[in-house]
């Protein structure tokens, strides 16, 4: 499938806050009731349209069991974006996002797209965490913010779409080094550019170095 | 961490000593390094650098492959190639030698196929710890201790063939796995990362920095390299990482069998377990398999320590350090299913039903007993949604049963819904059932779900909608209807506006709506019943219908006009909607009106039906309004446009005694008898002596029907003298009319007899006159004739009678004292025995063909004769009295009597058969009939024909007739001058046309005929009279011209005659 860009995201966030089902409902537009744990990392892509360019977003799905933690941490890097998801009708998971955001930005590369997520808006009368705390907690952190429904499919596309449009504007404005795979980003066949160096980036966890080009 | 893990099952059986201890027996006390499969046979490689190759039934064939130690090996797949990697002698130095086990040397073992050093002789050597063969057999590739990776390139079963070439960036620790994907890439696993070497460019890319065990890597389904550490298993495309599954456990083994992943761990020995007992817990390993696919762990148990895991022959086995042989067999499908069931795990069940495509069958047969499950637990709703998955396969009825109790409604609608959604699985009972529970959960929670349900435009929920309006109509009429009308069921809509409702305005709103076909079929339908309720918008609407209509809803211009084109206008006839107005006479009036100004060319049934209305309103209306609607009749009638059924409206004038219109008609279909008759009923005596002035002439006869009304005494004088001018009835049979009615006195007729008394006299003189003349002048031609005939003629004559010129020789004399030159006589003269002059004077064109030839003529040509006759029936052929011909001529109706056939036959050619056509033909009917009437009485009855006892009224008229024929006989007879027959010679012709003017003014002579006629007529013998009408019929008319002496007379008796 011909892309002109490949951008990697990671979705992060307290266990049953609804991950998996946020990435079921992007790439099958569907929803699983009963989900089983997550058990590791899964794995999602879609293909979406920015500015007329056809992007394929790959998705971690993470587990979000803290003894998973040390599994997952490895899949930061090499990711462009993140979706930090919180329950709105679970207080704690909205709590824990700062021990999430600090995570995500100790072992992603410092240009990561960062979206907040309160997530199962469909349970309005269960609702724990306010709009505005979520807005407040955003805005503090410098994160785009949404509330979505995995089950309503409210939202869902907007947040990965609004994510996937501010990766592309910083790739416009150059903030993104394309040509580092690192960074979650990867031109497509097309745009491959003769540049030897395309195949430097290793997505080597622990800071070690990619192997040079032979 | 066990809750972190998958959900466990045992899908295997586990077999012990399959083998029945053979390989136990092979490997003896060695134990093994290298095991591998493919091509349909197990190989063991021991310690001892034997190689032991086992078939599927167990047979062993071993061979001593190394002298020392057999390290590594790698059975092709498809091939009988086996490459091991072992030392010959001591020391490191691997050898790599590939075995063709298909050839057997002389010993009987297989044989090498080539044997070369793993290490290259200028490297140091260094012992190799992975072995990866592609199957094409070109590729090989071998990874060494130090972290170096070798490539061979060629035909690997070939000594001499292939290069060898180190590859590099493959880091410093050890390689503990590699693995060809494709041809041109391998993935190289060390302890410190995971690579893929692209082996075109020989380009290195590092996928992870994790590494693993040796052995602890597989290529999965020939794209996904796995990787298990002590964590988690690794997924790697050549791209890149790709999704991990935590499972943790120190590593020692993977494998891969079909879709499963066979993990085998090092079994930690229970800590506590460790501490109580005394003797060291012996090694023992752990076999996890993995359903990569479904996410389960479809095996788990613990063995003693496990030297191989072995997957070929379909299934795979487990060598134990023992020697023991276990086999594992995968349960099949059935009794992976039951177990679940047993369980109660159907979502599993499906899972990995469908991942296995089991059949929909079987399928629903799970989710079926899923559905039941979750019921008896009591989560209906949970149940119901396996139930719609059954849906098209198991029986509805087995699923709305158990939810039919009220509280379970909503469940029951969420199957019906979904049942509707699938094509044709729903049922009209289905549709009622669920519009049945919207109205049960309406009632209770005022949820507007039918209303919902009802306004669904899209049709997300398919359902037969005439059975939804049914249900609903029962329930709620307004929902109906708003569904009705959503669905465009423009006929139950009405229905029901119309039925239960009795809406007529809205119903007629609805029409109006509509477009034009719609609206016209729908209101022929209930166009009654809105016009009986809703009369004056039904009328108005109607009318719109009928001239132009347009839907109300339209644009009063649309694309169409906008863009040019005009549009056909669309108009319903009015006459389909007259029988919906039914009594409503006014309203039918003011349609029709309103259609007949409209439009031209409406159809006789309108006009018709306008007529009759008028005349009903007419008749029902009060004196004062009367006047209107007569006036509007009669209008109506008058018109020339309007094309209404003359008889028709006839007969409902008459009906409803409408008497201007009945006589309008009369005076149209010329039935002026009728009118007068009309007159004579209603004892307006004036206005039928008005018809009979003013249509007298045409129709004499209108006089008799007068006299015999009888009219008032006033009247009388003209009548008579009518009577008498025209010679209408004998002065003896008015006489006897007369008497009849007592209010007449003598003195009201005596003019009128003395006056017929005179003419009759007159005529006998001047009849008595011309006999003599007659008789005088046939005396002196009988002398002429005899003188002719006996004594010489003298031809005087000196000129000729051509030329005028002195005769001179040859001359030409002829008796009649004619002389002609020979010279002109041959000019001119056509035959040789004829005078010239004589010859033209008797040879006159025909101008008019014999009548009776003409009609023999007809009879012969036209192919249906009895149309012909009847048509001369029709118009009067035997019919004496009716006189409607000759126009304008004021000769005696009896002279023209006989000439009547000669108009008659040139009749049909000019006139085209009008309204009253049929009419008169009938009346003429009538009459000839009378005179057969006559003939059956007076005579003997012609065969066939039963003599009808005949009326006296009826016998009086019959004689009136009878005397008028008599009458005509006699004048014909008698004055044969006055009254040139058709049927007499052609040179007569001419001079009865001269003589005409003449005989206008002689209607005293007439009358003398007529007393004359009088005074025979007693001793006429009637029988002979009606020989003689038959003689005059034209059908006997060659018979009639001989037997008439005086028309030969008649030409003698001219001027013309060359002998007077």
């Amino acid at each position: 499938m011909a892309y002109a860009y490949l951008f990697k995201y990671i979705i992060i966030g307290d266990t049953g806050v609804g991950k998996s089902c946020l990435l079921l409902q992007f790439t099958d537009k569907r929803f699983q009731p009963v989900h089983d744990l997550t058990i590791g990392v899964e794995f999602g892509a879609r293909m979406i349209t920015i500015d007329g360019k056809q992007i394929k977003l790959q998705i971690w799905d993470t587990a979000g069991q803290e003894a998973f933690r040390s599994i997952t941490r490895s899949y930061y890097r090499g990711a462009a974006g993140a979706l930090l998801v919180y329950d709105i009708t679970r207080r704690d998971t909205f709590n824990h996002l700062t021990t999430w955001l600090e995570d995500a930005r100790q072992h992603s590369n410092s240009n990561m797209v960062i979206m907040l997520i309160g997530n199962k808006s469909d349970l309005e009368s269960r609702r724990e965490v306010k709009k505005e705390e979520g807005e407040a907690f955003a805005r503090e952190h410098g994160l785009v913010f949404m509330e979505t429904s995995a089950k309503t499919a409210a939202n869902v596309e907007e947040a990965f779409i609004n994510t996937a449009k501010e990766i592309y504007e910083k790739i416009q404005e150059g903030v993104f080094d394309i040509n580092n795979e690192a960074n979650g980003i990867k031109i497509g066949p097309q745009h491959s550019t003769a540049g030897g160096a395309s195949g430097a980036g290793g997505a080597g966890a622990g800071g070690a170095a990619g192997g040079g080009c032979c | 961490m066990a809750f972190l893990e998958w959900r466990k099952f045992s899908f295997f059986d586990i077999h012990k000593n399959v083998d029945n201890g053979k390989v136990a027996e092979c490997l003896q006390d060695t134990h093994v390094t290298a095991t591998t499969s493919g091509n349909g046979h197990v190989v063991l490689c021991d310690v001892t650098g034997w190689a032991h190759l086992i078939s599927r039934s167990w047979e062993v064939t071993s061979f001593k492959a190394y002298e020392l130690t057999v390290t590594l090996a790698q059975q092709l797949p498809h091939d009988p190639y086996l490459v091991t990697i072992g030392d010959d002698e001591a020391g490191v130095n691997p050898l790599i030698k590939v075995w063709d086990w298909s050839r057997s040397d002389r010993h009987g073992n297989p044989t090498c196929a080539r044997v070369s050093r793993a290490v290259p002789s200028h490297m140091r050597p260094t012992p190799a710890t992975a072995l990866a063969v592609h199957e094409n057999k070109s590729l090989l590739a071998v990874g060494f201790l130090d972290g170096s990776v070798s490539l061979f390139r060629g035909v690997i079963a070939r000594q001499r063939s292939g290069k060898m070439r180190t590859l590099p960036d493959s880091g410093t620790s050890p390689i503990t796995g590699l693995a060809f994907k494709g041809a041109d890439k391998l993935f190289v696993v060390s302890r410190a990362c995971v690579m893929v070497i692209w082996l075109g460019s020989e380009r290195c890319v590092t996928l992870d920095a994790m590494g693993a065990a040796p052995a602890c890597c597989v290529l999965a389904d020939n794209h996904r390299l796995t990787v298990a550490n002590n964590e988690a298993l690794y997924c790697y495309t050549t791209e890149g990482r790709g999704p991990c599954y935590a499972l943790e456990g120190e590593k020692v083994r993977l494998d891969w069998f079909r879709s499963y992943l066979v993990i085998t761990t090092n079994e930690t020995p229970n800590k506590s377990a460790a501490s109580t007992s005394t003797a060291p817990a012996p090694k023992s390993h752990h076999i996890t398999i993995l359903d990569i696919q479904n996410k389960f762990i479809v095996f788990s148990k613990t063995f003693e320590e496990i030297d191989a895991v072995l997957t070929e022959w379909g299934s795979f086995y487990i060598l134990t350090k023992n020697k023991e042989m276990i086999y594992l067999e995968e349960k099949d499908l059935q009794s992976k299913l039951t177990l679940l069931f047993k369980k109660n795990l159907y979502d599993v069940a499906i899972r990995i039903a469908s991942s296995q495509h089991y059949d929909d069958a079987g399928l629903t047969e799970i989710y079926k007993q899923y559905g039941d499950h979750l019921y008896s637990k009591g989560d209906l709703k949970g149940a119901i949604d396996q139930y719609v998955k059954t849906i098209g396969w198991l029986e509805t009825s087995y699923v709305i049963r158990k939810y039919l109790e009220s509280r379970h409604l909503e469940s029951l609608v969420q199957y019906l819904e979904e049942l509707h959604k699938k094509k044709g699985c729903a049922t009209e009972d289905h549709t009622t059932l669920l519009l049945t529970c919207y109205m049960k959960i309406d009632q209770h929670d005022q949820q507007g779900k039918l209303k919902e349900f009802i306004n669904s435009k899209d049709k997300v929920i398919d359902f037969d909608v005439n059975v939804a309006i049914k249900v609903m109509r029962q329930v709620s009429v307004d929902d109906a209807l708003s569904l009705a009308a959503n669905h465009k069921r423009h006929d139950w809509y009405l229905k029901m506006m119309l039925e239960d409702k009795k809406d007529y305005r809205r119903a007629l709103d609805y029409i109006v709506e509509l477009e034009f076909d719609d609206a016209d079929l729908y209101m022929r339908q209930y166009g009654h019943r809105l016009i009986q309720h809703e009369p004056e918008e039904s009328t108005k609407f109607l009318k719109l219908l009928c001239t132009d209509y347009k839907p109300r809803s339209k644009p009063l211009v649309d694309e169409a006009a906008l863009s040019g084109g005009v549009r056909e206008p669309e108009y319903a006839l009015p006459d389909d909607y007259i029988p919906m107005f039914l009594s409503n006479s006014e309203r039918l009036i003011e349609f029709l009106e309103y259609m007949t100004q409209k439009q031209t060319n409406c159809s006789k049934l309108v006009f018709d039906a306008l007529i009759e209305h008028y005349i009903h309103v007419w008749a029902k209306s009060p004196e004062s309004e009367k006047r209107e609607y007569e006036e509007k009749v009669l209008r109506l009638l008058k018109d020339p446009d309007a094309n209404y059924d003359k008889d028709q409206t006839l007969i409902i004038c008459q009906m409803l005694n409408f008497q201007a219109g009945v006589l309008y008609l009369y005076e149209e279909n010329k039935l002026w008898q009728a009118q007068v008759a009309l007159h004579l009923r209603s004892g307006d005596a004036e206005a039928a002596l008005a018809v009979c002035r003013r249509r007298g002439e045409q129709c004499p006869r209108v006089w008799l029907d007068v006299l015999w009304a009888p009219p008032p005494a006033h009247c009388l004088p003209e009548l008579l003298n009518v009577i008498a001018n025209e010679k209408l009835l004998s002065p003896i049979l008015v006489i006897d009319c007369l008497a009849s009615t007592p209010t007449y006195t003598l003195g009201d007729v005596r003019k009128y007899l003395t006056d017929v008394l005179k003419s009759e006299n007159e005529v006998i003189t001047r009849e008595q006159q011309l006999a003599s003349k007659y008789r005088s002048e046939s005396e002196r031609m009988r002398q002429q004739t005899s003188v002719l005939q006996s004594q010489p003629v003298v031809f005087q004559s000196s000129r000729c009678a051509v030329c005028n010129k002195p005769l001179e020789l040859p001359t030409m004399h002829f008796l009649c004292q004619h002389s002609f030159h020979q010279s002109c006589f041959t000019t001119y003269a056509e035959l040789e025995n004829e005078c010239l002059v004589c010859a033209s004077a008797r040879r006159r064109p025909d101008s008019q063909p014999h009548v009776a030839e003409a009609l023999h003529a007809r009879l012969h040509n036209e192919h249906d004769p009895y149309a012909v006759v009847s048509e001369y029936y029709g118009r009067g052929l035997f019919n004496k009295l009716t006189v409607v011909t000759e126009s304008g001529a004021v000769e005696p109706p009896a002279a023209a009597a006989p000439a009547q056939p000669t108009p008659a036959v040139a009749a049909p050619v000019a006139q085209p058969y009008g309204p009253g056509a049929e009419a008169k033909l009938r009346q003429a009917e009538g009459q000839s009939k009378q005179i057969f009437v006559s003939n059956t009485v007076k005579q003997v009855a012609p065969k066939g024909t039963t003599v009808v006892p005949v009326p006296e009224g009826r016998m009086r008229l019959i004689e009136q007739q009878r005397y008028s024929s008599s009458l005509e006989a006699n004048l014909n007879k008698l004055e044969p001058v006055h009254k040139p027959s058709p049927y007499s010679s052609p040179i007569t012709a001419k001079k009865r046309f001269e003589e005409k003017p003449r005989s206008t003014g002689v209607s005293p002579v007439v009358q003398q005929n007529i007393s004359a006629a009088i005074s025979n007529g007693s001793s006429k013998n009637p029988f002979e009279e009606e020989t003689y009408d038959e003689a005059k019929n034209p059908f006997a008319e060659e018979a009639t011209e001989p037997t008439n002496p005086f028309s030969e007379d008649d030409d003698y008796d001219s001027n013309y005659n060359p002998f007077s």
